[in-house]
């Protein structure tokens, strides 16, 4: 048998077909469609999926018993899940339980899994992974031109002249976006890098500007600044589409080129020279974490609208703002309105108007204040608010910041449900952990970071008795007495369909061989948004002042802790840890060093180092390098034997509530082990 | 042997076969062309699949000492894949379950008439094998048919002579002068340790081995152990490929690994084999996401 299907890893979404017999994948190979991938994958898509084979599967529902599990039936697990739930739910209202859900789910699992936080228990307290990746993206790009997502497509690289990347290491996160703006910088286009690091793509780089981290806010003011000096502005355009523009010009006034310089510590001639690159190309800007993991990410994300708009790269052919989703759905958990304060289709949930659409529709009174974020749900564990915590697909004890506050939150709660193919580091701690089907089991559909619709088939019999995320679901809300009928995940996207404004009208039929890019109407997509008029009408200037990150160096934290992601690992490592050869190439933690900073305080490559933050602190291996700048650490998150969110800054962003991951002030020492 | 084939009977060919064997050939489905098992003779396509199918003989992982014993067919392999298993034979021939297969998987070989994009199999050996079990060649209405294996010959083909050989060389001169073969001519001594291009290729290489994936001479394999032992393919790019106990690594940088490969492709194969390690198939080219071409390194050589 062979299938089309999605690579489950990044937001790229390559097209792969697997071939296979059932019970094992005979072959991997990457579709020739051109909008995405064309005949390639990275090394992820060739060598990554072979967790769905593991031993380690899941393959039967498990109750926690003294300190291990002991295996039960569908049955007595669904009658516990709904008892101890209901229990909660009387006896401390419906904002006792949170639900996450899940980037790495399809769309019709996110939408039942919101749906039965809202349906079925009455609260807004759902929420994904989102949250500490693109919240900021989402809140800042609604807020400017009214549409959460990339304006542009993947293919459209092809048409623009130059690349503006900044707080993305596009070839080890992206790897197939980033190939394809390699080829198109190797036949003449042309390169502006924004990022501390000396990555990969600053080979390509006409220009490499590297800014302090938490600095980006001042940077893109300042480009703005030099674009509004030389009189590089489309003056058409804004008067044409955007409002605010006066606000704008009385906020950039501020950063001329040399306070901008002393605020990034990039050349002031560098600035100048990108500022007035941009403004001149056809161009299209590129972020991902780099910009929305600051407690300023809302504000960042609104400066980048800010600069398109200034220089009316958007909307058009080659030109746009394109936010690099991270995992293969978190564009589409999104969507679907996993999160705590929008419904499916980025209805808020105190907009009666969106409000009664999805009441009517579910035949019930929906909750209007905003539930739990992410990480406030473990605030209110330990603080007692929160009694029950259904957990679908997320190991927050890896990817969350100050983690130690987590596994205690978890100690708080009087009912624990883990959903995952794996038992995870956060699994072990669940009351009732709930076998679940991966990407190679399961019918459904992804959206990618381009905002395209791909179908999901499965290629695999399920391991032992696990489920698909929707059947469980279902199963709960049936349980609870709710005539939920779903036999398929067919019938969830059609009732999608014809609930979420961008999915209108969206059939399985439409997406049977290649996807559609949202919005769609019937069948048909949108490649570049905002061509006519921007979603929210007007594009609106948000300008902002840069305030200092969170957190900064002083005598007892004198280094600036960055987290990222590796080429060969993903997330928490859940996947790509399973995996023979991804694991081989990137076996163990680390923390890169710059070889200064290292022989000042005699740590070797390869050395124990102690890093200690506010927080706490984790022991590492050091690696000298001269990727990262002096003053300036980095350290991939993907390890539970160094767990960095352990000490990295759970701070957020008021708007969004995504943590500043990006800068935690720290010191080091040479550790012993 | 030479036969010949009238094209509208070769669907009625494969639905033959497909009754005494299981039969694997390329197959559309929407935008690609695959390996796929087919049931009628109707789903079959002489198109160029991305991937070779390298993987009936040689799986991308399985688990050493399982093989099934079914016999299987698979038409529609291009020489450039199918010389490059000749190739493999050399090195994995001693492997009890690759020669198991060897002998069970039967690849009958279709002679490209037109270049592809990326190949250049004319400066090794050409479309047109030496050595093969059944070899199609479409001369505009009828396949020549050369053939090793009498037990494949089907109840249409007709006995061929002088005129389908003459065919078939017309059409391969007609090829050779479509796709000028590269100058390789003591390319074993003239490729350099300190190749420039190595360097260069590094800078943009993201070390997703899809030049070892794709590449129908490509053989190495890590082991490994989950619950049973387990070996997949692995590829020189990667820094674990070399990486020893204390984290010492005899390549360390990408530039290094890049050498390698070429080297071994063409200078350490050729010194143990007399042939070099390629077949001009281009389907490390197709697939690399940065198009690193080895084509030009060796016009550069």
């Amino acid at each position: 048998m062979e299938v089309k299907t999605v690579c489950p890893y990044c937001g790229v979404g390559c097209n792969i077909i697997v071939v296979s017999d059932g019970n094992k994948i005979l072959n991997i190979i990457p579709s020739k469609y051109d909008a995405i991938n064309y005949g390639t994958i990275c090394i992820k898509g060739w060598k990554g999926l072979s967790f769905a084979e593991s031993n380690k599967r899941l393959k039967k529902p498990l109750l926690k018993k003294g300190d291990g599990f002991i295996e039960i039936t569908w049955e007595e697990a669904i009658k516990i899940a709904v008892k101890r739930l209901k229990e909660i739910f009387e006896k401390y209202g419906p904002d006792s339980i949170g639900f996450q859900s899940s980037a790495k789910c399809t769309n019709e699992d996110n939408y039942l899994m919101q749906k039965l936080a809202r349906q079925v228990f009455k609260t807004n307290n759902v929420d994904h992974c989102a949250r500490s990746c693109h919240a900021s993206t989402i809140e800042g790009l609604i807020s400017t031109i009214g549409s959460g997502a990339m304006t542009t497509s993947i293919r459209d690289i092809d048409n623009s002249e130059l690349y503006f990347i900044i707080g993305s290491n596009t070839t080890e996160q992206h790897p197939i976006i980033g190939a394809r703006i390699i080829n198109n910088v190797l036949i003449g286009k042309k390169l502006i890098l924004a990022d501390p690091r000396k990555i990969q793509i600053s080979n390509f780089a006409t220009i490499h500007m590297r800014q302090y981290p938490g600095t980006d806010l001042a940077l893109l003011n300042t480009m703005a600044n030099v674009i509004v000096e030389k009189g590089l502005y489309d003056k058409k355009f804004i008067e044409e589409r955007t409002e605010n523009f006066e606000e704008y010009l009385k906020v950039i006034d501020f950063y001329d080129v040399d306070r901008g310089s002393r605020i990034t510590g990039v050349e002031p001639e560098l600035i100048e020279k990108a500022a007035i690159m941009y403004a001149k190309s056809r161009s299209i800007i590129f972020y991902a974490m780099g910009i929305t993991q600051h407690t300023q990410g809302t504000e960042n994300v609104q400066a980048i609208a800010n600069l398109a708009m200034l220089t009316g790269n958007i909307g058009k052919k080659g030109t746009g703002i394109a936010p690099l989703r991270g995992h293969n759905n978190v564009q589409g958990a999104s969507d679907m309105g996993a999160l705590a304060d929008f419904l499916p289709g980025y209805k808020r949930v105190y907009d009666d108007e969106g409000r009664k659409i999805f009441e009517k529709a579910w035949n019930t009174q929906l909750p209007s204040k905003p539930g739990a974020a992410l990480n406030e749900m473990f605030d209110l564990a330990r603080k007692g608010k929160i009694k029950g915590l259904y957990i679908m697909g997320e190991n927050p004890v890896i990817s969350e910041p100050e983690s130690d506050l987590i596994i205690e939150s978890f100690k708080n709660l009087e009912f624990l449900i883990v959903q995952d193919i794996f038992l995870t580091e956060t699994a072990i701690y669940a009351d009732l952990v709930l076998p679940s089907l991966s990407f190679a089991e399961k019918l459904g559909t992804f959206t990618n970071t381009e905002r395209r619709i791909q179908m999901v088939r499965p290629f695999l019999s399920p391991p032992g008795e696990a489920k698909a995320d929707w059947e469980i679901i279902t199963m709960i809300a049936r349980e609870m007495g709710y005539d939920w009928r779903y036999s398929s995940p067919e019938d969830i996207m059609n009732e999608i369909s014809s609930l979420v404004p961008q999915y209108s009208g969206l059939t399985y039929s439409c997406i049977e061989y290649n996807g559609v890019q949202w919005p769609v109407n019937g069948c048909k997509g949108t490649e570049i948004m905002h061509t006519q008029n921007f979603t929210r009408g007007k594009g609106k200037f948000i300008p902002s002042y840069w305030k200092r990150p969170d957190e900064y160096t002083d005598k007892e934290y004198p280094f600036i802790l960055t987290t990222g992601r590796l080429y060969y690992q993903f997330h928490t490592g859940t996947l790509t840890r399973k995996s023979n050869i991804l694991e081989r190439e990137a076996p163990e933690p680390f923390a890169e060093i710059n070889p200064d900073d290292a022989k000042t305080m005699g740590i070797r490559d390869g050395d124990c180092i102690k890093i200690t933050s506010k927080y706490g602190s984790v022991n590492i291996r050091a690696r000298l390098t001269d990727m990262v700048p002096k003053g300036i650490l980095f350290a991939p998150f993907h390890y539970f034997e160094s767990p960095i969110n352990r000490i990295t800054n759970p701070k957020t962003d008021p708007v969004a509530k995504i943590p500043e991951l990006k800068v935690t002030a720290v010191r080091i020492e040479r550790c012993y082990p | 042997m030479i036969y010949k084939l009238k094209k509208e009977f070769l669907q009625e060919y494969i639905d033959d076969l497909i009754k005494n064997y299981e039969v694997w050939g390329p197959k559309k489905i929407g935008n690609d062309v695959i390996f796929s098992k087919l049931e009628k003779g109707s789903e079959f396509t002489d198109e160029r699949t991305i991937l070779g199918p390298k993987n009936f003989i040689y799986p991308p992982r399985e688990k050493i000492g399982e093989i099934d014993d079914k016999e299987v067919i698979v038409i529609g392999v291009k020489s450039c894949d199918l010389l490059g298993y000749r190739m493999l034979d050399d090195v994995l021939g001693i492997d009890p379950s690759y020669a198991e297969r060897r002998k069970r998987v039967h690849f009958l070989n279709f002679v490209c008439t037109e270049p592809c994009q990326y190949g250049f199999c004319t400066t090794f050996s050409g479309p047109r094998l030496m050595e093969y079990e059944m070899q199609f060649t479409d001369i505009g209405n009828y396949y020549v048919i050369e053939c090793n294996n009498k037990n494949l010959i089907g109840k249409r083909f007709e006995e061929g002579g002088e005129n389908e050989i003459k065919a078939l060389e017309i059409i391969m001169s007609d090829f050779y002068k479509k796709m000028p073969p590269l100058d390789v001519k003591d390319l074993d001594k003239k490729i350099s340790w300190n190749d420039p291009k190595y360097a260069e290729f590094a800078k943009r290489c993201i070390s997703c081995g899809a030049c070892n994936f794709a590449c129908p001479t490509c053989f190495c394999f890590d082991t490994y152990d989950d619950n049973g032992l387990y070996r997949e393919w692995d590829s020189c790019i990667l820094s674990g490929f070399t990486r020893m106990a204390g984290n010492i690594n005899p390549r360390p940088i990408l530039d290094l690994r890049l050498r390698q490969r070429f080297m071994h492709k063409l200078k350490f194969h050729y010194e143990n084999f007399s042939y070099y390690l390629c077949t001009g198939c281009g389907r490390c080219i197709e697939t690399c996401p940065v198009r690193i071409d080895i084509r030009d390194f060796i016009r550069g050589v």
